[in-house]
């Protein structure tokens, strides 16, 4: 009786556990007596993963909006030594991955190379050793004067340490990681944009309204798993600001455009007041800080 | 004694099935890396295990200013696998059974969240695979390509 529990209680775990690469707002179990169009529709209703804007493509609109680089801006490298929990390691971790592609962007040679070995110190203390270790590091080496090529070799090593914690059973550090790395960027948009008001990345700032939402519910699938509490409390004071910006919305236009590469989607534009501006960045400078400390 | 070989030998066997599967996601974005080029690959595994007649939705935000590429890749067990864009407002924008491809390059007239389902026909056969959305942007004028190294 007891060999036959063991053995059914192990199935069980292998048949749940099938799929783990999906986040956990995956139900566990699905009713197989359903026809096959509702279980279609059970299975698309809980299956929902979560994209979020990189890094990469972050820094991408920031040069495009006329943004500049300012050092002072970033997370400063002799902070590495102070992140010793796996959670601030891992938010820092992101923190500088965007530090890096934001001095890779702006074709800061030496920054990009700090902060490369600041990623790679804290991807070695969180035991992803391929992301950013050695081998990649003579690729960014040979790579220094070659931007487009460079940040294709930093979007792979980011892939690989996302793969790493999903394979390694540790999806909540991937989060933190995403977090950290968004936090980050905000926290320079929101800088940048308060030192030029420039029209063009304030407005970027408030497009983050998007995106509040699927960093949100990327982190809450992970229900509680350690370290998450807290960042998710940070994460809905953003949103209660973000949620404040009035959206205007026209109407859904057909794909117009050559057949190749149309134009999509709804058309809208969202508002941000000064105050609104200067009531985010604050919020977001203090989560940063508390990250970055 | 035997009793405890066998339930170590199942929990090992477990392990092994669960990385096997996350393994194979990540190789099969890595083997399809090469077909988002010229687009930058925005460095995040977005992928799923699936059964037949499965469906995930992935949810992401594309920028204006940029210009997007989002391929398709599958455990060609699954057989033919698509994939269909929703705006926020939930009209399809895009279906991949409309042009038979497993890749779509497009731009958005505002920023905004984008819904990708990616569906598993439904077979009378109990299997199960990796599919993965890979996601790649470039800018409109993006300075000689991109040259993975």
């Amino acid at each position: 009786m007891v060999n036959k529990s063991i053995v059914i209680l192990i199935i069980a775990v292998i048949l749940t556990s099938c799929g783990s690469d999906t986040n956990k707002n995956e139900a566990a179990a699905i009713d197989t007596t359903s026809s096959s169009a509702n279980s279609k529709e059970l299975m698309k209703a809980q299956q929902i993963l979560y994209t979020l804007p990189s890094p990469v493509e972050a820094a991408a609109l920031m040069k495009l909006s006329g943004a500049t680089f300012d050092l002072s801006t970033l997370n400063p490298t002799a902070n590495v030594s102070k992140y010793t929990s796996n959670e601030s390691k891992s938010l820092n971790l992101g923190v500088y991955g965007t530090d890096l592609v934001y001095a890779n962007i702006f074709e800061q040679t030496q920054e990009s190379a700090d902060y490369f070995k600041c990623a790679n110190t804290l991807a070695t203390a969180l035991g992803i050793n391929n992301a950013f270790g050695e081998n990649t590091f003579q690729r960014v080496k040979a790579n220094m004067q070659n931007r487009d090529s460079l940040m294709a070799i930093i979007a792979e090593a980011s892939l690989e340490a996302d793969a790493y914690f999903k394979e390694n059973e540790r999806p909540a550090a991937s989060a933190l990681v995403a977090v950290g790395g968004w936090i980050e960027g905000l926290y320079i948009a929101t800088t940048i944009a308060n030192k030029t008001k420039n029209g063009e990345i304030i407005q970027r700032v408030a497009e983050q309204k998007n995106s509040i939402n699927n960093l949100i519910g990327l982190v809450e699938s992970f229900g509680s798993e350690k370290g998450l509490s807290p960042v998710l409390g940070d994460l809905k004071e953003i949103k209660l600001l973000f949620d404040a910006l009035e959206v205007k919305k026209g109407t859904t236009s057909k794909p117009v455009g050559n057949d190749r590469t149309p134009t999509i989607g709804v058309s809208k534009h969202i508002e941000m007041t000064p105050e609104q501006l200067k009531a985010i960045s604050e919020k977001v400078g203090s989560i940063r800080n508390k990250i970055i400390k | 004694m035997n009793t405890v070989k066998k339930t170590v030998s199942l929990l090992f066997l477990l392990s092994i099935i669960t990385l096997t599967a996350s393994a194979q996601c990540k190789g099969l974005v890595k083997k399809n890396m090469a077909r988002l080029a010229p687009f930058t690959h925005n460095g995040q595994l977005n992928s799923a295990s699936l059964p037949e007649g499965g469906v995930v939705d992935f949810k992401l935000t594309c920028y204006t200013g940029l210009t997007y590429r989002l391929a398709l890749a599958a455990d060609p067990v699954l057989g033919k696998v698509s994939f269909r864009v929703l705006d926020e407002d939930n009209n399809e924008v895009y279906n991949s059974n409309d042009d038979n491809t497993t890749s779509w390059d497009f731009n958005v007239g505002s920023s905004q969240e984008l819904t990708v389902e990616i569906s598993v026909p439904l077979t009378d056969k109990s299997i199960r695979g990796c599919v993965a959305l890979l996601v790649g942007f470039k800018q409109p004028k993006s300075v000689g390509g991109l040259r993975p190294m």
